[in-house]
């Protein structure tokens, strides 16, 4: 049900009858205002034009007398004065009027007509002027003239009533005026409405339908039923080209963004390749600073442990010359000792000689310098094999590719890191039967440190490290386990990322695993890792026997 | 010639027939019309029965006189006449029997204003124009009917001429009695009206009954009040009631004026000489010398008709007759409310004068005729122009 204020009828209709209504509203008020002051003109005209009558009458009168020659005729005047009242309380009567008629010499007033009114007291009796005054609820109006001859003072008073009627009358109209006008439109309206609804509705009811209207009958509805006909046929002739336009458009637009996708993939992958050149860049290039400090760190260890090798060799050879030296004082020692009974007869040297023994403890240095020197001598071995180990570490000089033993490689980097490891853990080894392989053994070390310190920190205490090496097709690997915490699997994906590490600040860059990453595919191998959480972490690298030969530009 | 005589003959002898056949539906068409009845109540018996006599008389006559002119408008004229036995009451249920019943046509007024005034709120209501020949009490016309229409001048102004006829002898106080209907009440307030304008004063005014006959406490009264004259509003009984109360006190006033009464030729036959000096109005007289229009034919024909003269009651009636017909007439067919419109409009001369009312019907532009018993006649003493003998008046 469509709303009341939407049907074709009440937008007609309503505004006309709106229309209608205040026009009315406006008339009736004028007619009001427009009878209210022509009742008011009018009744003072009338009251001006009836004090002249009455002023005619006693003028006639008086016209008379003097005609006749009777004005010293007293009883000639006073008739004519009695006839002229009578003729004043008929047109008093006549006309609905109050007449009040003042005799100045004896003050004696004659009132005539039906008009039950008197002068208000408040009345100043001014001649020859209209006064409005209420008595009664009632509007009424006086006018007083003088008639001279006579003195007389005459008072005509007038109500509005002669003119209620024509006022009534007038609003009585306008109302059914005005009635009638808002039913003939309102009728008007409804047969207008009646006569225009049949052929809307036909035209709509085809509209509905989705077919053109075919309408006909009246002339401007057949028209207007016609022409949407028309228009139809044209629109639906638009839309199907519009329609051919459109997948045709369509088909542009498809082929148009394949290749904008193809484009945006190519680009993609260019922007892909250049992100992994610059990754690769940036890691070459923290790679060839680690190289680079690497380098320096190991000419500098082995600067160091080429000149402690020196003082080494010649404190190795003193002390072996010194446990000589000192097995032959020994040896003396304990001949003087069993020579003592020769000195007792000098209690004097006995004494010295046990005060300077008691001095010297020499029972417990006798007992004791063999194990000073058999120590010492094992501490300079250690040394040596540190040094060793350094100079092996470092492999100063050795910047190309060679053939080297990955477990010499290994044992040389626990050397080195040895001091990491001995308070937390116990290193197992379970070396396998390795060929040498072409490698940079430098790089491979630091492969290992770099897995052998992290397999360290990840142990609290008392775990272990074990070292595993083994052979497979045209390869070796090499396995380092630990059972330290373990690592998240959520970080399990990103620990060979350049600078990821969940050491605390300063204990970790985050390049280690990186730059091992770095070293095995430079090796053409592979890393591989497997960490339970808790339970450890192990890593296995992969390498190749031989390296694969790189083919000379032609 | 003889061809042509005999065309003439042919011609003027289908010319006859023409004319006679053309009368001959005219007559029948009247004979056909049902006749126009006009209703009326008159007091045949008690109070007015010697006032209304007259009135039923002029009625008669002119219904006689209007019939043999042919009617109204083609139709014969039936005069209704039933006695309302001088009762207001008895007046209302024949006018109720008359408009309610289909008793009758139209209204012509009863006899007196009292009557008057009882029935004109019927025919008022139902919308029956109806003249009024015996009413004559101001007070009518102030009620706002819209049928009524005077023919009598108001009964305030009837003694003005006795006003007159007093101060030009030199009387200036009068005594006032007034029986107590309206139309007496109207006589009596008139006069006090008028009085001042005339320098005369009114030395007492008495209220009696209509109808009483016992007068001498109030003729005693009048005489002791100071007057010089006297005046008896009232109706026949009472004028001459006061008159022989006047007798029988052994006042004789400077003048007695009586209404009604000393107006009919009964006052004098009744009275003889005691009637002689007696003042009245009255609004037409028997004379043949009377500048009036239609006076003598009227004079003649009532004579001729009842053997006696009529008086000015006969003549209210056979005006409001006059009146009548010439509305109707003017309206042109018998419709009551054209015949109310007409009879608003109408300006014509009558019997007694000029007719021609004023919006509340009242009849103002006719004036009466003071009239006085000398030599056991009335004499017409006012107003001068029609004056038959100069006013006697006893100082």
């Amino acid at each position: 049900m469509r709303p009341f204020h939407n049907r074709l009828a009440t937008r007609v209709l309503l505004p006309i009858l709106g229309f209608t209504l205040v026009f009315g509203a406006v008339v009736i008020a004028a007619v009001l205002f427009t009878t209210s002051h022509f009742t008011r003109e009018q009744t003072e005209n009338n009251l001006r034009w009836r004090s002249d009558a009455v002023r005619q009458i006693a003028d006639d009168h008086e016209d008379e007398l003097q005609r006749a020659g009777l004005t010293e005729d007293a009883s000639a005047r006073r008739d004519h004065k009695v006839h002229a009242l009578i003729s004043i309380d008929d047109f008093a009567r006549s006309n609905g009027l109050r007449i009040i008629v003042v005799d100045e010499a004896t003050q004696h007033a004659r009132e005539f007509g039906e008009l039950a009114v008197s002068l208000p007291a408040a009345d100043d009796g001014g001649l020859e002027r209209i006064r409005q005054f209420e008595a009664d609820g009632s509007t009424y109006y006086a006018y007083t003239f003088a008639f001279k001859p006579w003195r007389w003072q005459l008072t005509l008073i007038q109500d509005g009533r002669a003119y209620e009627t024509l006022e009534q009358g007038l609003l009585r109209g306008a109302w059914i005026a005005g009635g009638t006008l808002t039913a003939a439109a309102a009728l008007f309206m409804l047969y207008l409405s009646a006569i225009t609804r049949k052929p809307i509705a036909a035209i709509i009811r085809d509209l509905r339908a989705g077919q053109p209207p075919g309408y006909e009958g009246i002339v401007e509805f057949e028209f207007l039923s016609t022409s949407i006909s028309e228009m139809m046929t044209t629109v639906r002739e638009k839309t199907a080209a519009l329609a051919r336009y459109r997948e045709h458009l369509e088909q542009l637009v498809d082929e148009r963004t394949a290749e904008l996708t193809s484009a945006n993939e190519a680009m993609q992958a260019s922007h892909q390749e250049l992100l992994d050149s610059h990754r690769e860049l940036a890691e070459t290039h923290q790679q060839l600073l680690h190289a680079e400090k690497l380098a320096s760190i190991g000419q500098l260890a082995a600067g160091v442990a080429h000149e402690i090798n020196n003082p080494i060799a010649f404190v190795n050879s003193n002390l072996s010359t010194m446990d000589g030296y000192v097995k032959g004082l020994l040896s003396l020692i304990d001949t003087y000792e069993r020579q003592e009974s020769l000195l007792r007869g000098h209690p004097a040297a006995i004494q010295e000689i046990e005060a300077v023994k008691q001095a010297v403890e020499l029972d417990y240095v006798k007992g004791d310098v063999a194990a000073l020197l058999s120590e010492s001598m094992h501490g300079l071995e250690r040394v040596k094999k540190i040094v060793q180990a350094l100079k092996e570490f470092s492999h100063v000089g050795d910047t190309d590719w060679q053939h080297a033993d990955v477990h010499r490689g290994l044992d040389s980097t626990l050397n080195v890191v040895w001091n990491e490891l001995k308070y937390k853990a116990e290193v197992r080894k379970e070396y396998g039967s390795l060929p040498k392989i072409e490698c940079l053994p430098s790089e491979l070390n630091q492969v290992f440190m770099n897995l052998l310190v992290n397999a360290g920190h990840a142990i609290a205490k008392n775990g272990v490290i074990t070292l595993r090496t083994g052979c497979e097709e045209n390869g070796v690997w090499i396995e380092i386990a630990d059972t330290g915490s373990g690592i998240d699997s959520e970080h399990l994906q990103r620990i060979f990322d350049p600078f990821f590490t969940t050491k605390p600040v300063g204990q970790g860059t985050g390049l280690g695993l990186s730059l091992s990453y770095g070293i095995v595919q430079k090796h053409h191998g592979s890393i591989e890792v497997a960490s339970d959480p808790g339970q450890g972490t192990t890593f296995r690298i992969h390498l190749p026997i031989e390296q694969p030969r790189q083919t000379e530009p032609a | 010639m003889h061809h042509g005589s005999f065309t003439r003959r042919r011609v003027l002898g289908a010319f006859c027939a023409a004319t006679a056949a053309a009368a001959i539906p005219c007559v029948a068409a009247q004979a056909a019309a049902p006749p126009l009845r006009i209703g009326l109540s008159l007091g045949l018996s008690g109070v007015y029965a010697t006032d209304a006599e007259m009135q039923g008389k002029a009625y008669r006559l002119w219904t006689d006189q209007v019939n043999r002119r042919g009617g109204i408008l083609g139709r014969r004229v039936e005069m209704i006449i039933r006695d309302d036995k001088s009762d207001a009451a008895t007046a209302r249920l024949i006018y109720e029997d008359y408009v309610l019943h289909d008793g009758a046509d139209l209204l012509m007024g009863p006899y007196s204003s009292s009557i008057t005034a009882a029935v004109a709120p019927i025919a008022d209501r139902h919308g029956y124009p109806m003249l009024s020949p015996g009413g004559a009490a101001e007070a009518l016309w102030k009620q706002g009917y819209r049928n009524l229409f005077g023919i009598i001048p108001i009964a305030g102004r009837h003694t003005i001429g006795f006003l007159a006829v007093l101060a030009d002898a030199g009387v200036d106080t009068l005594a006032v009695v007034q029986a107590d209907d309206i139309f007496s009440v109207d006589v009596s307030e008139g006069t006090q009206t008028w009085a001042a304008e005339y320098g005369v004063r009114i030395t007492s005014c008495q209220k009696i009954p209509l109808g009483s006959s016992d007068l001498e406490p109030v003729a005693r009264a009048a005489q002791q009040s100071g007057a010089q004259a006297l005046l008896m509003a009232g109706h026949f009984a009472e004028s001459v009631n006061m008159r022989r109360a006047l007798q029988r006190i052994s006042w004789t006033p400077a003048a007695y004026y009586a209404s009604v009464g000393p107006g009919l030729d009964k006052y004098g036959s009744i009275l003889g000489s005691a009637a002689e000096g007696t003042f009245a109005t009255t609004t037409w007289e028997p004379r043949e010398d009377l500048k009036l229009p239609g006076t003598v034919e009227f004079l003649r024909e009532f004579v001729a008709a009842y053997g006696e003269k009529p008086n000015f009651l006969a003549a209210h009636a056979y005006a409001a007759c006059q009146v009548l017909e010439r509305a109707l007439l003017q309206a042109g067919r018998i419709d009551r409310s054209l015949l109310r419109d007409s009879l608003a409009q109408l300006d014509t001369n009558a019997l007694l004068g000029r007719y021609t009312v004023d919006r509340t019907g009242l009849q103002t532009k006719r004036f009466p005729l003071i009239v006085q018993w000398q030599h056991g006649r009335r004499e017409i003493v006012w107003p001068e122009a029609l004056r038959t003998a100069l006013p006697i008046v006893r100082k």
